[in-house]
């Protein structure tokens, strides 16, 4: 997708028609739109989103208000007015043509709640415009608007993406751009049709009571299964917020200098902590599979002896095979001669004993048998030896982490308390909330669990429920062929959810590598990034000894979150590239359009975005006002500086301090603010390159 | 080609050969519906979640009904 003009007509502080050409050169990628605070930079961008989506964001006031002002109030009762956004674009080799209008009759100062309208055209071969049918699902499927606030992108709320309750935001991105939204909604239904098909279905006569019965009880666990699940994504919700919250508490210890050293031990020993409980996790787990194989031997202390003396005995009395081999005898008889070199004379006494061992040496399979008994039984003693040295191994490991952990526990309490003791009451106040906050985390955990435990109790009564349905005998052939249905539907639903899960991680993983490598290319601290298995977008500062979270500033989260929309627009043009047939993804080469992105960053971190913006995305739209962006960003964006328009800011206003009348731009000189102008609204002017 | 970006695409085709497998390895009729749920999920993509819902509630079992 690429952007190749928008024009605005009389909407919101734009009055009449008003047109931008954007920049697509390979190279020169970047628009830039030069404004003044609050003179219509976040306008345009809402115009983006309200003409493909119909939507405004919720910072923007008097939302109903989308006709020019100016012309609203300067016409005459009953004038039939109107605003309209129309957005130029190319997608899959088509040329597009978007455009969304309001009208409304002029009926005093305040206007109308608006019924917008929405109009698409592709543009054929021969020049002509086609309509396109359903303009609003043919725009989401080219650009889904649940991924459209990483494409239009507000500087001041993108930071949240980098908070720990922005992981479902990111969540929601990536199954939306791998088209597994729908794969979503498919779990979600699938069980649900599954129960509707159980209610069409009849049972022989005497169990249809039994099966309605049945069915209500299904419903009702089904339903105490959604309340689970609400209440654990409710306490789920305020644990991230409580974790985001420790955070911040953290770092705020950190560089508070008189708890920095305690703090940073403590970072240490939590982070031993984590990897020692983990550690010890695995231990557990090892030792409980091999209980599981292997644990049989534990009852076998007596039996080996017991089975070995029994086979002894029964050979012993010649009702077992002696251990001698039938063929070996026979060589004996057939040389005549014993292995002791005694002479078997036919008819001698030594020959025909050794005839009557031949009739006892058995069968060659029992005395395999018997053979492979005694190997087994015989090593059954060694296996168990081994066993048990193996769960001692593993119980003393355990114990020893489980030492540990309680040591660590110790330490971690006792900096607590030292940190409690500093004379520092900043100190002592951020630990204390630190210690509320953790407390609080840990109430919502237990929650979390509780919720997760029952889910799992009903889970298992739904299954039984169903299997006692599965069970009873069906009426007619029409039930039989329900049963066969619904058991489609059920492994359908399994099916996906692992395709869903495997799914998911994937794309996961293929984004932190992009945002590893976007972050190695544009950060200048050694800091690390990473899109955790939660989706949660995470800094790690690993030049000490051991991993520490790092300190996020506005400039490291804007970094990070901009890393971030870079790895999914790499995503989304590598899928254009995959062969999808059954999952159909957001494929394609997506343009970012950023108002207020360099806002409250110091001069170093605006020059490292103004580097970075370009190689983002193949087309790059910037809004920003002079103050913000200041010389830097000019200097650094001017190779890839495709287009520039200045927004010149009008309002009637006379007593306006500190305005800035003219910017210079390409040694042109711009009316940037006209204060006392006739009229108050913004005007775009193309900047002349030189 | 860095390792990392190697390592990464030797894991996509085992994901891809693990979902094929997944397909491979369940009954026809689990994957009719697999392809009947995916294009109704799809076309009613736009609308909201209970709108989607009653959609799906009322189409689906009419489509399942060639299943035997």
């Amino acid at each position: 997708m690429k952007f190749i003009s928008v024009e605005l007509e009389n909407f919101r502080p734009y009055q009449g028609a008003q047109k931008i050409v954007f920049a697509q050169d390979a190279e020169a990628n970047v628009t830039v739109l030069w404004g003044t605070n609050g003179g219509g930079k976040t306008t345009l961008l809402n115009a983006f989103t309200w003409a493909l989506y119909g939507t405004l964001s919720d910072d923007l006031e008097n939302k109903d208000q989308l006709i020019n002002t100016t012309v609203w109030n300067a016409a005459a009762e009953g004038t039939p007015l109107s605003a309209a956004v129309t957005i130029e674009f190319e997608h899959g080799g088509h040329i597009y043509i978007v455009k969304r209008s309001v009208y409304a009759s002029k009926h005093g100062t305040l206007q109308p709640r608006p019924k917008p309208e929405v109009q698409l055209w592709r543009r054929e071969r021969n020049g002509n415009l086609e309509s396109v049918l359903n303009p609003s699902q043919r725009l989401n499927q080219i650009l889904p608007e649940r991924l459209s606030r990483f494409f239009f992108v507000n500087g001041e709320r993108i930071e949240a993406l980098v908070k720990h309750e922005g992981g479902d935001d990111v969540r929601e991105a990536v199954k939306t751009l791998l088209g597994l939204e729908a794969m979503e909604r498919a779990v979600v239904h699938l069980p649900k049709v599954a129960q509707k098909l159980r209610r069409s279905m009849k049972a022989d006569d005497a169990s249809q009571g039994k099966l309605d019965e049945l069915l209500r009880q299904m419903e009702d666990a089904e339903r105490m299964i959604q309340e689970q699940q609400r209440r654990r994504n409710e306490a789920e919700r305020e644990r991230k917020h409580f974790e985001s919250e420790i955070g911040v508490l953290n770092l705020k210890l950190i560089q508070l200098s008189e708890a920095k050293e305690l703090q940073q031990n403590r970072y240490r020993l939590e982070d031993h902590l984590k990897r020692t409980v983990t550690s010890r996790q695995g231990q557990e787990e090892e030792r409980a599979k091999l209980v599981g194989s292997n644990g049989f031997l534990a009852f076998l202390s007596i039996l080996p002896g017991e089975v070995l003396s029994a086979c002894e005995q029964l050979r012993e009395r010649g009702e077992l095979p002696a251990p001698l081999k039938q063929a070996f005898i026979d060589d004996l008889l057939k040389e005549s001669r014993c292995i002791c070199g005694t002479p078997l004379v036919e008819g001698s006494s030594h020959r025909a004993a050794l005839e009557h061992w031949r009739a006892r040496a058995g069968l060659a399979e029992v005395e395999a048998a018997w053979n492979q008994l005694r190997g087994i039984v015989g090593s059954i003693i060694d296996q168990r030896t081994q066993f048990h040295e193996a769960l001692r191994g593993f119980d003393e490991r355990i114990a020893a982490a489980q030492g540990e952990e309680r040591r660590l526990e110790h330490e971690i309490d006792e900096i607590g308390i030292k940190l409690k003791r500093l004379p520092s009451e900043e100190v002592v106040e951020t630990e204390e909330k630190l210690e509320a906050a953790k407390l609080a985390r840990d109430e919502k955990l237990a929650i979390i669990g509780a919720a997760d435990a029952e889910r799992k109790r009903l889970g298992i009564e739904r299954d039984d429920l169903k299997a006692q349905i599965d069970k009873l005998g069906v009426k007619d052939a029409r039930s039989r062929r329900i049963k066969n249905r619904i058991m489609a539907v059920e492994e359908a639903a399994t099916t996906l959810a692992r395709i869903l899960e495997l799914l998911s991680q994937g794309v996961r993983r293929r984004l932190d590598n992009r945002i590893q490598d976007l972050s190695r290319s544009v950060s200048f601290k050694s800091y690390e990034p990473e899109l955790t298995p939660d989706f949660e977008l995470e800094l790690w500062d690993s030049s000490g000894a051991e991993r520490v979270p790092a300190p996020k500033s506005t400039g490291e989260n804007m970094l990070l979150a901009l890393t971030f929309v870079g790895s999914l627009i790499g995503e989304a043009r590598e899928a254009q590239k995959r062969d999808r047939t059954v999952f159909q993804g957001i494929g394609g080469d997506f343009p970012v359009v950023m108002d207020a992105v360099f806002g409250n960053l110091d001069e170093d971190y605006r020059e490292a975005i103004a580097d970075f913006l370009p190689k983002l995305a193949s087309q790059v739209v910037i809004m920003t006002s002079k103050g913000q962006a200041g010389d830097i960003v000019e200097q650094v964006l001017r190779p890839r500086l495709g287009k520039q328009y200045v927004i010149t800011a009008h309002t009637t206003k006379t007593d306006v301090s500190s305005a800035t009348e003219t910017l210079t731009l390409d040694g042109n000189t711009y009316p940037y603010q006209v204060i006392g102008s006739e009229r108050t609204g913004a005007e775009i002017t193309e900047v002349n390159n030189r | 080609m860095s390792r990392e970006y190697w390592v990464d695409e030797k894991r996509d085709q085992q994901e891809i050969e693990q979902i094929e497998q997944i397909l491979r390895g369940i009954a026809p009729n689990a994957y009719e519906v697999i392809k009947m749920i995916l294009a109704l999920e799809q076309e009613n993509l736009h609308k909201s979640e209970p709108l989607a819902w009653n959609t799906v509630r009322d189409e689906m079992p009419k489509k399942v009904e060639g299943i035997a």
